[in-house]
């Protein structure tokens, strides 16, 4: 069944296309979400919640669209609630930790994880989320820098402007471990 | 290595450089050994960035979904809706009686010269007027 074909049954009820869907973007998702989240239990829940809101709006999905594009921008607006989430959490906590005990005290342990995948994550966790989300989307996904402002709404300009920022970030914090790579 | 041509490098990572830049940037690649070695590393970090992906969730990842969305279409039970709907309304009048009374016992103890139950109820002491007025109509009712 082409994705075309797969799309249109799910639309029209049929939870068998609809979990085909769920199985063929889980990686694309899990990319995006643990991406934006590093690989903590709270990244599980936002990528059900993607394909939950995905069905509950499938009627406004146009379907001569990108697939890809609709999932992923959903993918990024959740995971950047879920960072909103956090920070109001920090806020009333008054834990300047809490970001960090979010992806390192509840990680998934069913993700295997290398030490360099680990300090990529850590690197990643550390930028603030306008900034992750491009490296997310241009860096991780491959998107276009077209395609990234379009996800993210804003100018290409500022997808530039932020990659440039961000990975000069990114290379401060990782220069000391990649010391014979970077 | 200057300011420009790092800017340029970045650039032409995720955008079509003009054919002026390019050979800017070709220029000072060529000249420059720190803007070549920076080059390498920034390539070398967004290949560690790429990889570092986590690719999928735990197993059983599409159950899961479909599991959490037959539970959201579950009609809910009639009861339970009541009761949340009850909470619902009533708690703003709880917290608001709860800060009433709060406001009440802080003033109460605020104006009290001393601090006993009595006084943060804001029941007064009967003075020894009141205590004799009151004697005297009893007797007289007597």
């Amino acid at each position: 069944m082409t994705e075309r074909e797969l799309i249109k049954q799910a639309k029209a009820g049929n939870v068998q296309a609809f979990e085909q869907l769920v199985k063929n973007y889980e990686s694309r998702v899990a990319a995006t979400v643990i991406g934006m989240l590093g690989p903590c239990l709270a990244a599980d829940d936002v990528g059900q919640e993607v394909f939950i809101r995905l069905h509950k709006y499938f009627g406004s999905f146009k379907e001569d669209a990108s697939l890809a594009t609709y999932i992923t921008r959903i993918a990024i607006n959740l995971s950047l609630n879920e960072l909103k989430r956090r920070k109001r959490r920090q806020f009333l906590f008054r834990s300047s930790q809490l970001t960090e005990l979010d992806a390192t005290t509840n990680p998934d342990e069913h993700i295997d994880q290398t030490e360099s995948q680990r300090l990529v994550h850590a690197a990643i966790q550390k930028l603030a989320p306008e900034f992750r989300s491009v490296v997310v989307l241009r860096l991780i996904e491959g998107y276009s820098t077209r395609d990234t402002a379009d996800i993210l709404g804003v100018p290409e300009g500022t997808v530039l402007s932020r990659l440039s920022r961000a990975q000069k970030k990114l290379k401060k914090h990782l220069t000391p471990f990649f010391q014979e790579k970077v | 290595m200057n300011k420009r041509s790092l800017d340029l490098l970045y650039r032409s990572f995720d955008a079509q450089l003009s054919e002026d830049e390019k050979a800017e940037l070709a220029s000072a690649l060529a000249s420059s050994e720190s803007l070549r070695r920076e080059e390498e590393a920034a390539l070398a970090m967004r290949d560690a960035v790429r990889t570092s992906a986590v690719r999928s969730f735990k197993p059983f990842f599409s159950s899961r979904v479909l599991n959490r969305m037959k539970a959201l279409e579950k009609p809910n039970d009639p009861m339970e809706e009541l009761w949340k709907a009850l909470v619902t309304m009533f708690r703003p009048v709880a917290v608001a009686g709860a800060l009433t009374l709060v406001a009440i016992l802080a003033f109460n103890l605020a104006s009290a010269e001393r601090w006993t139950l009595d006084t943060m109820l804001g029941v007064s002491e009967p003075g020894i007027e009141e205590v004799w007025t009151l004697t005297v109509l009893e007797e007289s009712n007597q």
